[in-house]
């Protein structure tokens, strides 16, 4: 059996990286709020990605 | 530095002026010597401060998105960029408005203003075509106020009966097409959520190559197309059918992803500037939000999945 943390996108590519709650299938609906509000929080961070 | 005004001559093309402010800013930031320096962009009227308002000089409009991208990159670098209306209050509100620390400002008769919060242009999944898992105005509704957030129409194919894209090219003719109908003047920001991230990867690029720069590019757990196994795709369907028992998966659908997979046989997001942001769900923090029954499918997806290669 894998870990919680395994089965996961692994980018090598420059990015930046937020971790949020849930998993694939539930970002968007159960946990769609915390994920909205991770990404205007990142977005409004940086002056020019507001 | 202040950008020639409208009305350019024939050969002066969006593309020229940008080039240009491309190669200011590259001697900006390769100078030390300029380091200790802050430097202004003025344009005239290259952005509208309001939905009402027109744009002027549609020539140095990309500016703006090449300027953003410069100072999420060099977020140390004091470079300002300032759009004015040209009007006597204004001119004589322009040395006062540098004291500003806003990066990015507009002066509308004397009158400072901030942009507003980049809107969010959603390139759609699948799963949100489907009213009882329509996730974008859950997400929407969690910025409201705040950010507002468009649909782009979903991808072509999808749709009961709806022909398939001939080709990557035709997708990106589409969504370009839409993203423009919805507005790319005003600050903007485009998200992808799983597969729908190719495409949001490839729009923002196709955008650029048109000289229009998004402020960022979100990417919502989407997976590089070199972490799919054809075991991996299985496992995904599957679980999808499970989680989403009541979503009417058709043959179009089941269609239509397989195609998407062979539109993007090499997508790696290595093009993008600035580097996108990848929010990724840490699994371990699932809340069991769906139950008991929502506990076991992901108990399964825990066990089933392989290890990406």
């Amino acid at each position: 059996m894998l870990g919680g943390s395994d089965w996961r996108t692994s980018w090598k590519q420059p990015h930046s990286l937020i971790e949020v709650p849930g998993h694939h299938f539930n970002v968007l609906t159960d946990h769609a709020e915390s994920t909205a509000r991770a990404i205007h929080d990142w977005l409004a961070t940086a002056p020019s990605h507001r | 530095m202040s950008l020639p005004r409208s009305a350019p001559p024939p050969a002066w093309s969006r593309h020229e002026a940008t080039g240009r402010a491309l190669a200011l800013l590259q001697a900006y930031l390769a100078d030390a010597r300029l380091a200790s320096c802050r430097l202004v962009l003025v344009t005239r009227r290259a952005v509208a401060t309001h939905a009402d308002e027109d744009v002027a000089d549609l020539v140095h409009t990309p500016l703006w998105g090449l300027v953003r991208s410069a100072q999420a990159e060099h977020p140390h670098q004091a470079i300002v960029l300032l759009d004015t209306d040209d009007s006597q209050p204004s001119r004589r509100a322009l040395a006062p408005a540098l004291d500003d620390a806003e990066p990015q400002l507009a002066l509308r008769e004397g009158c400072h203003l901030a942009p507003r919060l980049a809107r969010l242009l959603a390139v759609r999944a699948a799963v949100d075509s489907h009213p009882e898992h329509a996730d974008l105005p859950r997400f929407a509704r969690a910025l409201a106020g705040e950010r507002s957030v468009w649909a782009l129409p979903h991808p072509p194919g999808y749709a009961r009966g709806e022909a398939l894209p001939v080709d990557r090219d035709a997708v990106l003719r589409a969504y370009t097409a839409s993203a423009l109908r919805a507005g790319t003047a005003a600050p903007f920001a485009v998200v992808g959520y799983s597969a729908a991230g190719w495409v949001a990867h490839a729009l923002v690029s196709e955008l650029e190559r048109g000289g229009i720069y998004p402020t960022a590019l979100v990417l919502i757990d989407t997976y590089l197309r070199s972490e799919i196994s054809s075991r991996l795709i299985s496992i995904f369907l599957d679980a999808s059918l499970r989680i989403f028992p009541s979503m009417p998966w058709g043959t179009d659908e089941l269609t239509a992803q397989a195609w998407y997979q062979t539109l993007f046989p090499d997508w790696t997001p290595d093009h993008h500037r600035p580097n996108p942001l990848r929010p990724r769900p840490g699994a371990r923090t699932w809340d069991g939000g769906r139950g008991r029954a929502g506990r076991e499918r992901l108990a399964y997806l825990l066990e089933a999945a392989p290890q990406p290669h």
